[in-house]
């Protein structure tokens, strides 16, 4: 597999460059898993010639002390993971404090049914469809999880399942939905109000 | 990219609230980012902290840069009775419409008389120049309209009044728009006058003129850095149309090639380096312009739609990279859409695939002028 060369994400960036830092990782990440995906359709073209591995697992421990196995394949879906992996640091099992149990376990679910072969595509995205059928507070916490452990599919997935919580409603029912405050001023509200004017058929 | 964020005052405030509670700003503005158009422009009315995040310039960069942005179809139609005019953009993979704000231009335009130019991956479209229909005078207003606000805003109008005038962007997204030709002062005169606008600088410089009387549009397009011109052919058809091809590098025209005149016998659309015309007579069959033998060719697969899309057709197209090819969007008359998808086959040959997006009741009535392609 080819690697983009990738800073890691120090503790100690101020907030936009943080923020700059997400946006332009995300970016890479997405090219980086079109790349390996490309790799990978290459390569399992051929690997019927291969003789079988024996399966690498790693050990991931939630917040709450529970542990879960992950086959190394489905685990290189996460950046994070991968470079562990690389570094040799993933043959203890590897602390996740950010991540509780009952999330964790859904997030090694969607990187084993995403490292599957033979999925065709359709099936697979009615899965996603399914996964992200949750609870909203859930929804956030995958979104949390797959920043955590940088897993660009998952991240795509959830943030595109909160855009379509968003579309469509009303600007009161999304602020009811996602309990915002609108914080507008008078005059704000009525210039947005303006401009916003529309319909659509 | 980094939003910047408001001053925050030396005094104790409350912490700035997030943009969605339980979630960190930075990945609360991607899950914005996914938001299609037009919910984007929409969601500006939730609260003041989205206002600002979704109106930032970097907003639609990010956007463009993670390829969330998709091609929509951007339709300019009037109504067949009234001559109102209705801007609305389609979604091609959900048929759906949207109507646009409505476009700022004086209460009596003639519709046709408009040029349009758009930078697509900017999510920009210009209507330029027009014609009040009691005066009968040419204009010189501009304005724009962006995709990521969903606003019309005004332009620096142009140096000289156009009617029924050519207008392309050429150098792509850096690229200005050119304006060409157009009827003069009283409809039967034409001007050869030519400009420049620079969207960055909002200024219009003069151009090399066409030369001679100049020429009313018929049609024109955009290919390979150059403008070309036609007046088009005129009942009864005995001459030969005039056409003109501008090159924007070196601010030159020349004659257009006599095959390209003659062939050039509807709607242009562009795909890549390649021009299609939908012939505007028979069987609205589609050609491909052969540059180095200055010939157009029958592109070969389905026939088009005729009973569904009727004239008067405006078309634009959009190109598929991948695919090698590219989707022609041929909208006629009630705003019924032909959509036809070109591949270029193995033996060098196009060919294309026709299918129709059906309109809603409500459009019956309008008559389309133009149509663009942006990315929102």
């Amino acid at each position: 597999m080819r690697y983009l060369a990738l800073p890691l994400l120090s503790q100690n960036l101020t907030e936009s460059t943080a923020r700059a830092q997400t946006l332009s990782l995300y970016l890479q990440l997405s090219l980086q898993v079109s790349l390996s995906q490309r790799n990978e359709s290459t390569m399992s073209s051929s690997s019927s010639s291969l003789p079988s591995c024996p399966k690498k697992v790693v050990t991931l421990k939630s917040s709450e002390g529970e542990t879960f196995e992950i086959e190394e394949i489905a685990a290189l879906q996460s950046k994070t993971l991968e470079n562990m992996i690389d570094e040799n640091c993933a043959d203890t099992p590897i602390p996740l404090p950010n991540i509780k149990g009952k999330i964790l376990a859904k997030v090694v679910e969607y990187c084993n049914k995403h490292a599957e072969v033979g999925v065709d595509a359709e099936s697979l995205r009615a899965w996603d469809a399914e996964f992200v059928n949750v609870e909203n507070t859930t929804v956030f916490d995958y979104i949390l999880a797959a920043n955590f452990l940088e897993i660009p599919t998952l991240l795509d997935l959830t943030c595109q399942s909160v855009a379509d919580m968003i579309k469509g409603k009303t600007p009161a029912e999304i602020e009811k939905t996602f309990n915002i405050k609108s914080a507008f001023t008078p005059e704000e509200e009525e210039q947005v109000r303006r401009e916003n004017q529309w319909a659509f058929e | 990219m980094p939003i910047p964020r408001p001053h925050q005052p030396a005094a104790s405030s409350p912490p700035p609230k997030l943009l969605i509670p339980g979630l960190p700003d930075d990945i609360a503005e991607l899950c914005l980012l996914h938001l299609p158009y037009p919910y984007q422009a929409l969601a500006r009315s939730v609260s003041s902290s989205w206002n600002r995040v979704l109106q930032d310039p970097t907003f639609l960069l990010s956007k463009t840069s993670l390829s969330l942005s998709l091609p929509y179809l951007f339709v300019f139609a009037f109504h067949k009775s009234t001559s109102r005019i209705q801007w609305q953009a389609l979604d091609p993979r959900s048929g759906r419409w949207f109507v646009l704000p409505t476009m700022p231009c004086p209460k009596s335009a003639c519709p046709p008389a408009f040029a349009c130019a758009s930078i697509p991956r900017q999510g920009k479209l210009f209507v330029l120049g027009g014609m009040c229909s009691d005066t009968k005078s040419p204009m010189r207003t501009a304005v724009v309209y962006q995709a990521s606000t969903n606003q019309w805003s005004d332009l620096s109008p142009m140096r000289t009044p156009r009617a029924f005038f050519a207008a392309g962007v050429v150098g792509g997204a850096g690229g200005r728009i050119v304006v060409a030709g157009g009827s003069g002062p009283d409809l039967s005169s034409s001007t050869g006058a030519v400009e420049c606008y620079d969207p960055r600088e909002d200024a219009w410089r003069e151009a090399a003129g066409m030369g001679g009387n100049g020429m009313v549009r018929y049609d024109s397009a955009v290919v390979g850095g150059r403008m070309y011109v036609t007046e088009g052919w005129m009942w009864p058809f005995m001459f030969t149309p005039r056409g003109a091809a501008y090159d924007a590098e070196g601010d030159t025209w020349r004659e257009m090639g006599a095959g390209m005149r003659e062939g050039w016998t509807g709607m242009s659309v562009v795909v890549g380096e390649r021009m299609f015309v939908i012939s505007e007579h028979g069987d609205h069959q589609l050609k491909v312009y052969d540059p180095d033998e200055d010939t157009w060719r029958y592109v070969g697969g389905d026939r088009f739609p005729c009973e569904e899309v009727h004239k008067p057709f405006a078309a634009s197209a959009v190109e598929e990279e991948e695919e090698e090819g590219g989707v022609i969007y041929v909208v006629g008359s009630g705003l019924q859409v032909g959509v036809g998808r070109v591949r270029l086959g193995k033996d060098g040959k196009f060919w294309v695939e026709w299918q129709v997006v059906a309109a809603p009741k409500a459009f019956q009535h309008l008559s389309p002028c133009d149509c663009q392609v942006l990315y929102a």
